[in-house]
């Protein structure tokens, strides 16, 4: 006849069934299952009792775990999880390319709608002869909107050029389309503070024709 | 919040009468950390959902029907349960639990009550090793948790009401009773399937 187990090792087997060994108990005890068949043995017929008795045991008040369907992420079937990671990305990409279009002043209206008004104030102006040797006929506004694109060609237009040059024109028509192509390179920089306080001092220009124009775009702006 | 105060909470009201944020709390542990780790060990949503089910199962008649204090660490014990659940369900690969799971509380009722009719004659040649051993062990319980069982268990009635009726000074006195009979009985049990070897 085999061997019964002892009441300590009872205990021990009651307290596995009960979910109550530590991490170290348990190693040893998954050890002796492997390496004892006749402890193995027993632990089974323990087992077919605690099973039996734990059904006899379940109070009407103990939830229906077995109904407890995840539903968190970890529940989710893979292919979920597949469309979840996807509309992420899509959600990422897109915010980030909102995020791009906004801080691209190309993609801003008020830039486009500057950008506009600058070519049409720098519109209609010829180009001075290519001959070096023949009298210089361009008006100051000429003179400018011409310096001001060979910059621009050259790849070396700034707000500090731009702002130089100013300083050093006298003409109020030229002044006005400088003032101008200043605002468009701070928007186009994304600066938007400068942009504004150039705009303020174009909108309380009594000459300018255009204040009423940089009116419109500081509240476009605000 | 530390985990233990929450744990503390929820109980404290459930045993007031009120269980919505205990069941909350552990709907929200078992879908949101236990279930994760558990798949994530098992790759099977089946066999983790059979291991949480395990855990939980024990984890509420350790705390909420024996009533047991908290430990300092709720989930970290809760996640040691799993361990153990895991070995169970995963590293036994039991038949024992299949079978006696499969008999379902009914069958094994009418087994009780001496009617095996709608059983399959393999399940009624098992149940009938396992029945004579539950009405051996049965009889060698003491008297007054036969009368306990019996009442719980053959007559349906409820702790609460068993309670007065046998002189029990608390509904949990009678509570901690029932349990003690039936790790008796599962003793008992044992011992029968042991010399029926």
């Amino acid at each position: 006849m085999k061997k019964k187990l002892s009441n300590q090792e009872l205990e021990l087997i009651e307290r596995f069934f009960d979910l109550e060994l530590g991490a170290e108990e348990l190693a040893a005890f998954e050890k002796r299952m492997e390496s004892d068949a006749s402890f193995h043995n027993e632990v089974r017929k323990y087992e077919k009792a605690y099973h039996l008795t734990a059904i006899l045991e379940k109070e009407p008040s103990t939830p229906n775990f077995d109904d407890m369907k995840p539903h968190a992420l970890g529940g989710m079937k893979p292919w979920k999880w597949m469309v979840g990671i996807l509309a992420i990305l899509a959600i990422l990409t897109t915010g980030y390319w909102y995020a791009n279009m906004n801080d691209n002043p190309a993609d801003q209206p008020v830039f486009a709608e500057v950008e506009q008004y600058v070519d049409m104030l720098s519109s209609g102006v010829v180009r001075g002869s290519d001959n070096p040797d023949s009298e210089p006929t361009m008006t100051p506004i000429e003179k400018a909107i011409n310096q001001m694109n060979d910059w621009q060609q050259a790849g070396t237009l700034d707000s500090e050029s731009l702002t130089q040059l100013l300083m050093n024109e006298q003409d109020v028509d030229a002044r006005e389309v400088i003032q101008w192509w200043i605002v468009r390179t701070y928007l186009e920089s994304n600066d938007i503070e400068n942009a504004k306080n150039i705009l303020n001092d174009i909108a309380k220009e009594p000459n300018y024709n255009s204040s009423n124009k940089a009116k419109e775009i500081l509240s476009d702006l605000e | 919040m530390s985990h233990k105060y929450k744990w503390n909470e929820a109980f404290e009201r459930a045993f007031n009468g009120d269980r919505r944020l205990l069941d909350e709390h552990i709907s929200q542990f078992y879908n949101s950390k236990l279930y994760p780790i558990i798949l994530g060990r098992t790759q099977s949503r089946d066999t983790a959902h059979e291991v949480c089910s395990v855990t939980m199962t024990k984890f509420w008649n350790k705390f909420y029907i024996k009533r047991d204090a908290l430990p300092d660490n709720v989930n970290g014990y809760i996640y040691a349960m799993a361990n153990n659940a895991f070995y169970q369900v995963v590293g036994m690969k039991s038949k024992e639990r299949d079978f006696v799971n499969h008999l379902k509380e009914t069958k094994i009722l009418e087994a009780i009550n001496g009617n095996s009719n709608n059983m399959e004659e393999s399940e009624a040649g098992q149940m009938e090793n396992l029945y004579k051993a539950l009405e051996l062990g049965f009889a060698q319980l003491g008297e007054r948790c036969r009368e306990l069982l019996n009442l719980n268990i053959l007559q349906k009635q409820t702790i609460r009401s068993i309670a007065p009726k046998m002189k029990f000074p608390t509904e949990n006195a009678a509570t901690q009773k029932k349990t003690k009979c039936i790790k008796a009985l599962r003793k008992l049990i044992y011992s029968e399937i042991h010399n029926q070897d």
